[in-house]
């Protein structure tokens, strides 16, 4: 069986969309400089290939000019990956602890 | 109030395909249009800026998408990085390597900002080398992927046209004011002729043509030999990359090991091909190089897939 892979971004990704819905851009602001305008479309649109997050655009609002904007929201299989990786993390968190023969 | 973004859509529209302008594209145009609109209430600056980073953000997605790096793993992605970062270094450094020689022969007398006209001159030698190494040590312990080998295949265009650019027209020019600032100083004045390094094509297409009318078939061969070799050179980039390519192995100094050889092959082929101007036609000796790794980078591939077909064929 694959196992899904699940990169720094990608995780960061679905911790920040784990709150709320956001824009890309939203996700660039909130992110305290960890995402990249030029690089976070190419990410999310890798992870809705993925299954991990889905996304529509925003009705458009009345005399609104311009294109609409892409909302982005995880899906469950991407929270149930994010939830696996979060596990493995803290499981594998630190050096064993020895017991004292 | 004019809204940003759309000769960059049109742009986008006929390099990515319909999903990524959708996925990717649309979403970046869509967030930088609403932040323009936004900015608008503020200062000029504010605006100007906003579009600024709007506009770089989408041509960097607009570009990745072109090039395949968005369909690319992470992995791949750091590959590119890495063998970029190794090209640009590398090539720094063959350029400062090449302009040694003629640097030995000028005195204190010469100031830097006269030795960056050096430059133009080393640089169309130092892409295909720097891009050679660079992929030989840019994809350490790996083998190189289709995404990987298409993204650095298109640097490798934009490497040959950076080349030719500066083959045909940068270099002759450089060139020409390096030798007569070398001749002021000597107290030499007024304007000296043009060798064929000197030479713009048009230049060196007439010079051709008078050689030949006067019946000098060996100065004719030459001139013509320099007039096909640089659009023979510009594209040496892509050949090296596809020998390196076809050659690929997931040993690192093996890569290096093929690099040099091929790096040594075309120049020691590109002597061959001069010295044969006169027996076989100019741009036959010119191309001789691209010619010859050519054609063992497409054998090279096409016995590897063969063996790998094979092998799946035979396997239970």
């Amino acid at each position: 069986m694959d196992i899904p892979k699940l990169s720094r971004t990608e995780r960061l990704i679905l911790e920040l969309l784990s709150g709320e819905e956001m824009f890309g851009l939203q996700l660039v602001e909130h992110s305290n400089g960890a995402l990249k305008r030029g690089t976070v479309y190419v990410t999310l649109g890798r992870m809705q290939d993925k299954g991990y997050v889905e996304s529509w655009t925003e009705k458009p609002q009345p005399g609104a000019i311009g294109l609409p904007r892409r909302l982005y929201k995880p899906t469950g299989y991407g929270l149930r990956v994010l939830a696996a990786w979060e596990a493995a993390a803290r499981a594998l968190a630190g050096p064993p602890k020895l017991r004292p023969a | 109030m004019m809204i940003p973004g759309r000769a960059l859509h049109r742009i986008a529209a006929r390099i990515c395909c319909p999903k990524t302008l959708e996925r990717v594209v649309e979403p970046a145009i869509a967030d930088l249009q609403k932040e323009y609109t936004e900015a608008a209430a503020g200062g000029a600056t504010k605006r100007v800026w906003t579009l600024v980073r709007g506009y770089l953000a989408i041509l960097e997605v607009t570009v990745m998408c072109a090039f395949g790096v968005s369909a690319a793993t992470d992995d791949d992605r750091r590959a590119i990085v890495r063998t970029i970062a190794w090209t640009f270094a590398l090539t720094a450094m063959f350029v400062a390597f090449l302009m040694l020689p003629p640097m030995i022969i000028v005195d204190e007398s010469f100031s830097n900002v006269f030795l960056v006209g050096l430059v133009p001159q080393a640089v169309p030698l130092a892409i295909p080398l720097g891009l050679t190494f660079g992929i030989a040590f840019g994809m350490t312990r790996r083998t190189p992927t289709g995404a990987v080998m298409r993204a650095i295949l298109a640097c490798a265009v934009l490497a040959s046209l950076v080349s030719f650019a500066t083959l045909g027209w940068v270099m002759p020019a450089a060139n020409q004011a390096w030798r007569e600032s070398v001749a002021r100083t000597r107290g030499i004045s007024g304007s000296l002729a043009k060798g064929a390094a000197e030479m713009t094509f048009s230049e060196l297409d007439r010079e051709v043509a008078i050689a030949a009318s006067s019946g000098d078939a060996m100065t004719a061969g030459s001139y013509a030999w320099s007039f096909h070799v640089r659009f023979a050179l510009a594209t040496a980039s892509i050949v090296l990359a596809g020998f390196l390519f076809a050659t690929a192995t997931r040993n690192a100094a093996s890569r290096a090991l093929v690099a040099l050889f091929a790096c040594f092959s075309y120049w020691a082929l590109l002597y061959v091909g001069q010295g044969l101007a006169g027996t076989i036609p100019a741009a036959a000796g010119a191309w001789l190089p691209n010619i010859v790794l050519g054609a063992a980078a497409l054998l090279i591939a096409a016995s590897r897939s063969s063996r790998l077909r094979g092998s799946l064929t035979a396997a239970p």
